[in-house]
């Protein structure tokens, strides 16, 4: 069994953990994440399960990709509301993402990973956390950031799909050429999820004390 | 040439490092940008607090003014009336009805005169009030006020396309301001004609005065109450965000102009 907890998922169920603390009076897409954090969990329980029994878990990763999609930009839908109204390109964003993901898996057969549908994800939550950053400096109002929630959480959000970007383009566009394999894939996963595990995990510590202080 | 795994780890995980330097560096900005942003906020705050205290010490200072205008004119000329009319009505003899009869009708006059000064003391006594009427009905009120000493002939030419609705934190200002220049005629001028114009255009209410007095040299301020009164205009036009230009000269009277956006 413990094979099948490696330092990753440790890193997962110690957030999902603080999530599920820290954001039980929650409302809204803050309720959302303890969802997704569990559901992640499962799903790199899952994936590393198949891998140790050496059965194919990229479709695991797959189902995953929806699951994330859908929470990462509700999220960010809730986030940007709070200083504009104009926040359809996010439904448009979700729309791409929707036909892009059943192109490629037609293409490619569901049991290979979507890596194209993630790496434009990934931009398209980049795009989403400079347009949130852009409004927080724009706005009037001062926010304490050293513990304003949404800032950090994009902040994790931001770090992770910067830092995700190099191995996936990589992964997407390069791998299939006579280039050899990139084997620290993994180990830079590790590390960019300990960097989004830790500011989300802050960030919700923070939401926590904002609520407190407001009640 | 051929590329070694190792090496493209060790690329790939270069990139990603140089990537994370971007929302490295903008997080670091953002946090430098909301201090500047909170160190503005507090300005502005400031400011605010600053523009409220003037308001406040300029309606004091109107109300202050007043109650001076009310004092002197208690003295000077309704008691002088009032002294007047007990000594007519004391100096009666009553065996010569015709002379009695002229000073009782003289006592009455009088006493009309004195009714006629409290009434238009009543108007003084609204004070700041004054300036709910509008700046143009204050400032009229004011010119009234001076004129009845006869020492000033004053043209008071309020502009026609004047805004309806004024603004009262400015008029109040304004208000101060044309009191003080009309205290700094009294005390120093020694003038025989004064102009007042009000005049609104590009957004902008332009009040000028004009005295042909002693003057003075505009360049080197005189120090004391004189100077300080001089500095206040100028401080104040420049909290509603306007300027004051003050030309003057020894011998040629002065002009003072005050530019204001407005309302």
């Amino acid at each position: 069994m413990i094979n099948y907890i490696s330092l990753n998922i440790a890193m997962e169920i110690a957030t999902t953990v603080i999530a599920m603390v820290f954001l039980r009076y929650e409302s809204g897409a803050w309720k959302k994440m303890p969802m997704l954090l569990l559901m992640t969990c499962v799903v790199e329980i899952t994936g590393r399960a198949l891998r140790i029994n050496k059965e194919p878990n990229d479709w695991v990763y797959n189902i995953y990709l929806i699951i994330e999609a859908f929470f990462i930009s509700t999220m960010y839908r809730y986030l940007i509301s709070s200083f504009t109204s104009n926040i359809r390109f996010i439904g448009f964003g979700g729309l791409f993402l929707v036909i892009l993901y059943i192109f490629e898996t037609i293409s490619r057969g569901f049991s290979a990973y979507n890596d194209i549908t993630e790496t434009v994800m990934l931009v398209l939550f980049i795009c989403y956390g400079l347009y949130y950053y852009y409004l927080l400096i724009d706005s009037e109002i001062y926010h304490k950031l050293s513990a304003y929630p949404p800032f950090w959480w994009v902040a994790g959000t931001l770090f992770f799909c910067f830092g995700s970007v190099v191995s996936n383009l990589y992964y997407t566009f390069l791998s299939s050429r006579a280039w050899p394999l990139f084997t620290s894939r993994y180990s830079i996963f590790n590390y960019l999820n300990i960097i989004l595990y830790g500011f989300w995990s802050y960030s919700f510590i923070c939401r926590y004390r904002q609520r407190k202080s407001i009640a | 040439m051929q590329i070694s795994s190792k090496e493209i780890n060790s690329l790939i995980t270069f990139l990603t490092i140089v990537f994370l330097l971007a929302p490295a560096f903008l997080v670091a900005y953002i946090f430098v940008y909301n201090q500047r942003k909170k160190r503005h906020i507090e300005e502005k705050a400031q400011m605010k607090l600053t523009f409220e205290t003037e308001i406040a010490k300029t309606q004091l200072e109107v109300q202050e003014q007043t109650m001076q205008t009310i004092g002197a004119d208690l003295h000077d000329n309704i008691g002088q009336l009032l002294s007047l009319t007990s000594l007519t009505l004391n100096s009666i003899e009553l065996d010569n009805e015709a002379k009695a009869r002229q000073k009782i009708n003289d006592s009455i006059d009088l006493t009309l005169r004195s009714i006629k000064e409290m009434r238009l003391l009543g108007h003084l006594l609204q004070g700041d009030q004054l300036v709910a009427l509008g700046l143009p009905e204050a400032i009229r009120q004011e010119v009234s006020w001076m004129e009845r000493s006869g020492r000033y002939e004053i043209l008071y030419l309020p502009g026609e396309d004047l805004p309806a609705a004024g603004n009262p934190d400015k008029d109040l200002i304004i208000f101060r301001i044309v009191q003080e220049i009309f205290n700094n005629i009294i005390k120093h001028a020694a003038a025989t004609q004064i102009s007042i114009a009000l005049d609104h255009f590009d957004g902008h209410l332009k009040l000028t005065m004009t005295d042909n007095g002693v003057g003075f040299n505009a360049d080197s301020l005189p120090g004391g109450k004189a100077g300080m009164g001089l500095q206040n205009i100028r401080k104040r036009a420049a909290i509603i965000g306007g300027e004051a230009a003050i030309i003057s000269s020894p011998g040629e009277g002065s002009r003072v102009t005050i530019s204001i956006p407005y309302p």
